[in-house]
């Protein structure tokens, strides 16, 4: 039924030659950034002027004042920090606090970086002079980075219970500013975040943002097949807007219609196709039978019932199939079976 | 034998921990362990028939045990925690995190969950044809007709959803900043849901069967990362293999023969591609792809950052042979302008390769008058299409705790085999131009606002060209120059109209508005508005218009306690033009 025509590989299309080259291209280029990067690296622009002359200190002048946060500090994560797991260099409360020699002569709180209270961009440098790449490059152009959300408004980084000492579990975190996805997700047809079996991050990488928005993975699609990898294909047989935008039908937070669709069936469909001529036509009033003995109870209205209830009990496999259909006038693309 | 692979990763992270070879220097002193656990029960009233209230509820009706355990403990380097929440044999989560010798952190959860599947009883699909009347007032019954059987009447449906991650990340010794990374994850989808088929051309008749689902979703990924100075470089590989282990079902398509007469078996099987058999439906292929990712990012001089990301993946559909490859590439560059305002820009652009695949399709009408007409033809994929898209933004601190966002983006996407624009069938270019202010602001303490105003223009969004509306009868519809009937089968093919649910104008507003009411209670009002068209369509203006409103409430007494309320309301409305052929013209 069916054959596939392969395209020979192309220098016009070099990544037709395998991931390899394709890797090292980029990888040659990563290097290259590198090299530029570190020689012209220079000082933070968004540090407040009195640390520019500033030392480092040592926890221990720190505790002579902040005794009370140092055990919460300890028992943590970043209170466990070692040298060699510091690309900076620096461990203690001025790995994050900045130096802390004028602040300690003064008292001044403006002497000293807090990132409760800075602005969000510094204290995002100063967190990703470690965490850049635990997920976290490109951070600066994530929506809360422009939104002027603080690393600090989410985690709680001298010591949490909650994993990735976030300030709360998820969802309830995110829904402190993001009320109306919350209630999306309380209509009938949700993913299950409610239940407490997914939470937003499983779909969202808000620090990095990937290729396009928030979303992870290559492009929203990528994000979806990650757990419903049966609709990811590539088939024979396509259905164009599955390969376009899944939210062109679905809406992700929530949905009155099943299925998360944006609107009921056969609305939705209705809007790019049209419907089955047999839908114009009336019924008798009565029972009937078929010619293989399959029958049933009839109406004037029934053909209405009929073709424009429900497309996906005939045209079941819409999200795209290997298999054609019967019908040798749609080209076999009817995608029923 | 799964559940030995499930945890290799885990283990192996383990094994390398006590191995020895990653203690180095002097282990601090000092060791803690605690606990916490959790006994109970519950008891789920919620009947069968309820199935959306239900969906992710076992609801079962009897007594169930409850178990939760927590466990965290330190001693010198080594830090571990373990949760255990077990409902059920099918509801389930685990959690482990085990950091040894500061320099293995192995992760290990798993969750399940019973996700109920809805069984449609196909109680519309009661039709036969009337004609018109006969001398006794009686209806007279046409030979159209649709029925439908359901060989599973009392087939309850659910999946079990099961999804075990698991990650070893081992700092490189004498490397600071390096870290190498494993990962795993094993999806499991199975149980039994509904699948329809219907076997056209015999009588419309749809027969449902309960299908076996036994799918494995299984990624593997590797990661080496650096960070030295002031430069991260890294490099991924991921692996993806689905596999639908599943017997697959099979529907059988009865003998295509005329509904009324009966006998004429030709008349039907002559637009078919198949007849009289039994086959295989709805059969999920098995697909693999493989990735490579490789990303950088540097901080620049006066607080600036530049980063990039390519990535080349290649998705295989095993069963047919089909190869999808993807280029991606994400250039971005962020910096400060002075205090008070940020400047992001970033550029990404993406090119989609599918294999086309020529369709051996049997010939209309074989053997009949007008027939024979070959419809062999070559599916050139939708998929294949490059997508690029920029975006400038600016933030703009008005005063501390207020600042002003400006957005602009760009996005365009070529396909080389869809069609837009019904006047020019060449025009496979969408071009979308969207502009965004936002605005932050805390107005007091414990007062937080967000506002957002969008407005989008769009060129030749995503439409179905010549999707709806047939043409009248007229002397130009003759494919078989005069064969009684033959236009009936190719009237499809002179649709005129474009059907269209994306909008070329958008306009959508944003306002959300939240207070702490005390330390423990907090507030939230929010709206949203949105105004969709799109005004280029040859038949109709589709229109959408959407408003969301909602308000609540939280007080939190003790960590133990929350009480929660609100309340929202939504309203969607669109038009667009419904169109249905009429037979026979």
């Amino acid at each position: 039924m069916i054959g596939v025509e392969r395209t020979p590989i192309s220098w016009a299309r070099p990544w037709r030659a395998g991931p390899w080259f394709v890797v090292l291209v980029p990888a040659m280029t990563a290097l290259a950034i590198a090299t530029v990067g570190t020689a012209l690296a220079g000082d933070s622009k968004l540090m407040p002027p009195a640390l520019s002359s500033a030392r480092y200190v040592g926890d221990d002048e720190c505790a002579a004042c902040h005794e009370d946060l140092l055990p919460a500090h300890e028992s943590g994560y970043h209170g466990g920090i070692e040298p060699f797991q510091a690309p900076q260099g620096q461990t203690g409360c001025e790995a994050c606090h900045g130096p802390g020699s004028a602040h300690a002569e003064s008292t001044e709180a403006g002497d000293i970086v807090n990132p409760a209270t800075a602005n969000a961009a510094l204290v995002a440098e100063l967190c990703l002079g470690c965490h850049r790449n635990d997920g976290l490059d490109g951070h600066e152009h994530s929506e809360h980075a422009l939104g002027d959300v603080s690393c600090a408004g989410c985690h709680e980084v001298h010591g949490s219970q909650e994993p990735g000492l976030l300030q709360a579990a998820e969802p309830e975190l995110c829904a402190g500013c993001h009320q109306d996805v919350r209630d999306q997700m309380f209509l009938p047809s949700h993913h299950p975040v409610p239940e407490g079996k997914m939470v937003c991050t499983d779909c969202h990488d808000i620090h990095r943002g990937g290729f396009q928005g928030q979303l992870v993975g290559e492009a929203p699609n990528e994000l979806c097949f990650s757990c419903h990898a049966n609709k990811q294909g590539p088939f024979v047989y396509e259905h164009d807007p599955v390969i376009e935008d899944c939210s062109i039908c679905h809406s992700a937070h929530g949905a009155v219609a099943n299925s998360l669709l944006v609107q009921n069936e056969p609305f939705l469909c209705l809007q790019c196709h049209q419907a089955h001529f047999h839908a114009t036509l009336q019924g008798i009033e009565g029972e009937f039978e078929s010619l293989e003995g399959y029958g049933g109870v009839s109406h004037r209205d029934s053909a209405k019932q009929a073709m424009l209830t429900k497309c996906t009990q005939c045209h079941t496999e819409v999200h795209g199939s290997d298999l054609p259909s019967q019908s040798i006038s749609g080209g076999g693309g009817a995608l029923t079976r | 034998m799964r559940r030995k692979s499930t945890c290799a990763v885990f283990f192996c992270g383990l094994a390398l921990a006590s191995s020895g070879l990653v203690w180095a220097g002097e282990e601090p002193e000092g060791s803690q362990l605690e606990g916490t656990a959790r006994l109970g029960s519950h008891v789920s009233a919620v009947q069968d028939l309820l199935g959306r209230v239900r969906e992710y509820d076992q609801g079962r009706e009897e007594l169930q045990p409850d178990l939760m355990l927590e466990l965290f403990g330190y001693s010198g380097w080594s830090r571990m925690a373990f949760e255990v929440d077990y409902d059920d044999e099918d509801v389930l989560q685990l959690g482990a995190d085990v950091e040894v010798g500061k320099y293995v952190d192995a992760e290990f959860a798993h969750r399940s969950f019973i996700h109920h599947l809805d069984h449609d009883r196909l109680g519309n699909l009661n039709w036969r044809e009337y004609v018109g009347t006969g001398d006794q007032g009686q209806d007279l019954p046409g030979g159209k007709m649709v029925t439908h059987d359901d060989t599973d009447p009392y087939g309850k449906y659910s999946v079990r959803y099961s999804d075990t991650r698991q990650s070893v990340e081992v700092a490189i010794p004498h490397l600071p900043g390096t870290t190498l990374k494993g990962s795993y994850r094993d999806q499991v989808r199975s149980g039994t849901r509904q699948t329809t088929g219907v076997d056209h051309c015999s009588n419309c008749h749809v027969r449902s069967h309960g299908a076996i689902v036994e799918e494995q979703t299984r990624d593997v990924g590797f990661l080496l990362a650096t960070v030295r100075d002031r430069v991260a470089v890294s490099y991924e590989f991921g692996a993806r293999d689905f596999a639908n282990k599943a017997e697959p079902t099979r529907n059988h398509f009865q003998q295509a023969r005329h509904p009324v007469n009966g006998g004429s078996a030709e008349e039907f099987a002559s637009r078919l591609n198949y007849d009289n058999a039994t086959l295989v439906v709805s059969d999920a292929p098995d697909v693999e792809k493989r990735t490579h990712t490789v990303r950088a990012s540097v901080d620049l001089p006066k607080s600036q950052t530049a980063r990039g990301a390519f990535s080349y993946s290649k998705t295989t559909n095993l069963d047919a042979n089909l190869e999808l490859t993807a280029n991606s590439a994400a250039l971005g560059w962020a910096a400060p302008l002075n205090e008070k305002a940020r400047v992001t820009a970033s550029f990404s652009r993406r090119q989609l390769e599918n294999d086309p695949v020529d369709i051996d399709m049997k010939n209309w009408r074989e053997g009949r008058a007008g027939g024979g007409q070959d419809f062999d033809y070559t599916r050139e994929s939708v998929y294949d299409r490059v997508e690029m898209t920029g975006t400038a933004k600016l933030r703009y601190a008005l005063r501390p705790g207020h600042t002003l966002g400006l957005e602009y983006r760009f996005r365009s996407i070529d396909r080389d085999n869809l069609e837009l624009d019904p006047d020019d069938p060449t025009e496979t270019q969408t071009v979308q131009n969207r502009i965004r202010g936002t605005w932050n602001g805390r107005l007091s303490a414990g007062m937080r606002s967000r506002a957002a105003v969008e407005y989008e223009m769009t060129s030749l969004p995503f439409v179905n060209v010549d999707g709806i509306c047939e043409d009248g009868i007229g002397d130009t519809i003759d494919p078989m120059e005069g064969q009684p009937n033959n236009w009936i089968y190719y009237f499809q093919r002179e649709r005129y109209g474009t059907g269209a649910a994306a909008p070329n104008k958008a306009l959508r507003l944003e306002a959300n508005l939240s207070r702490n009411l005390g330390p423990k209670a907090s507030g939230n009002v929010y709206l949203n508005a949105a105004s969709e068209k799109n005004d280029d369509l040859n038949l109709f203006d589709f229109e959408r218009t959407t408003y969301t409103a909602g308000l609540s409430a939280y007080l939190v007494p003790n960590e133990k306690v929350v009480f929660a309320g609100g309340g929202s309301i939504g309203k969607t409305s669109s038009s667009a033009v419904f169109c249905a052929t009429v037979m026979d013209g």
